[in-house]
């Protein structure tokens, strides 16, 4: 399953390979890349890959292109960064799930007991401590989701 | 010399600052007779090799320690004791642990004895700035790197500064996240808005610091000495690649080795 890269992948990751990419015109081969960050390229790729399932960039003949939606993104102020981002990832599955059954709570809220069952039982196969903590941190990056580590309670915005 | 500088009166200017410390047992001259002055609106790196004072330099300069002789003058001024008017972003981020992001925030303001809605309320503000929005109730240890040192930026600018010093900000951070803050950095200092328009950063790389600054001042190895100056006169917005910007860090980099 291709979004599990998700769970590799931290926002600050994806922006910076955003930024590179701008920095290089837009387009780049794959490998200068790795280069220019002094990155190897087994940490690279899951960036790429994370990006690309958002929407934003495109591998093609072993470049990676900007896309539209990646300007857009870079030159959106703050707040309209986290609507793009929220918008992208409410299109993938663990997302539009996890916050369709927080949604059908009356009170609005899970525990993350609750939810780390919720995706034990969804997502078998799954490493679900990690997938938490990835969808808790990408769903607060796109204003999906808030989390409470105090009252333990992940919410919907 | 840019010719602006020369008609405007500095922001701050270092007078033939000195530091000893005792290292050891023994006296070490640290620093010797650093001089220069910082204009308005100027993003200043000082660069040079390990050890040779760039971050004792800067908390002299924010007033955490006195010069051993030699004075740091601010808007004319003599100062005394820690500069109100200036805030630090640390390498090592510095956040309290025990303390959820926007606590972390409002601690600058609670020293300045802001009444507590006010707090919060430009503590929410900077937060929304710097992209912490979402993050409010979240723990140091929930965040990355790069969202550690965002943490740092808010508290530096929730007091709202005249001046942002910077010690060595992206050395703790992965190579990847350490560019996309460059450049939120650059981005919120260009737009005018929320970062103070003087920055002045110590770096030990040369070519963010060539890359991001208007003038880069070259320390020598300890004791630091002002070495050279370097203004940065490439257009922005620079090309990170471009020949100029090479030749620049070349040049600077030859000095330092």
């Amino acid at each position: 399953m291709v979004w599990m890269s998700i769970t590799k992948v931290r926002y600050s990751h994806m922006i910076g390979l955003l930024e590179v990419l701008e920095g290089f015109g837009g387009r780049v081969d794959v490998a200068k890349i790795a280069d220019d960050t002094r990155l190897e390229l087994d940490d690279l790729l899951p960036v790429i890959e994370v990006t690309e399932l958002l929407g934003f960039v495109m591998v093609d003949s072993g470049d990676l292109v900007l896309k539209d939606e990646g300007l857009k993104f870079l030159s959106d102020g703050a707040r309209g960064r986290k609507k793009r981002l929220g918008e992208r990832l409410l299109m993938l599955e663990p997302f539009k799930r996890v916050l369709e059954f927080v949604s059908k709570r009356e009170e609005k809220y899970v525990t993350k007991e609750e939810l780390l069952n919720f995706l034990m039982e969804t997502m078998p196969g799954a490493d679900s401590e990690v997938m938490l903590r990835s969808i808790i941190d990408w769903g607060r990056h796109g204003l999906l989701l808030r989390y409470s580590s105090k009252e333990d309670k992940i919410k919907l915005t | 010399m840019s010719t602006r500088r020369l008609l405007t009166t500095p922001v701050i200017d270092i007078r033939r600052v000195s530091k000893e410390l005792v290292h050891n047992g023994k006296k070490v001259l640290c620093l010797k007779d650093i001089s220069f002055s910082v204009h308005e609106n100027e993003f200043i790196s000082i660069v040079g090799p390990s050890g040779c004072g760039k971050s004792t330099f800067l908390r002299i300069l924010m007033g955490l320690m006195p010069p051993t002789s030699g004075e740091v003058i601010y808007k004319g001024e003599r100062v005394c004791g820690v500069n109100p008017h200036m805030s630090m972003v640390f390498q090592s981020f510095a956040l309290f642990p025990w303390l959820n992001v926007v606590e972390n925030v409002e601690l600058g303001l609670e020293a300045q004895h802001v009444p507590k809605e006010q707090r919060r309320k430009r503590a929410l503000s900077i937060i929304q700035e710097v992209g912490l929005e979402g993050f409010e109730d979240a723990f140091p240890r929930e965040l990355s790197g790069g969202m550690k040192q965002r943490v740092g930026l808010a508290r530096a600018l929730v007091t709202d500064p005249e001046i942002l010093l910077m010690d060595e900000p992206f050395s703790n951070l992965d190579p990847l996240i350490a560019e996309g803050l460059r450049e939120e950095i650059l981005r919120l200092w260009s737009d005018k808005a929320t970062l103070p328009e003087i920055v002045i950063m110590v770096s030990h790389n040369v070519e963010e610091a060539v890359y991001l600054s208007d003038r880069v001042i070259v320390f020598s190895q300890r004791p630091g000495t002002v070495l050279a100056e370097f203004d940065v006169d490439i257009v922005r917005p620079r090309d990170k690649r471009s020949q100029e910007l090479y030749k620049l860090v070349d040049r600077i980099t030859s000095l330092i080795a």
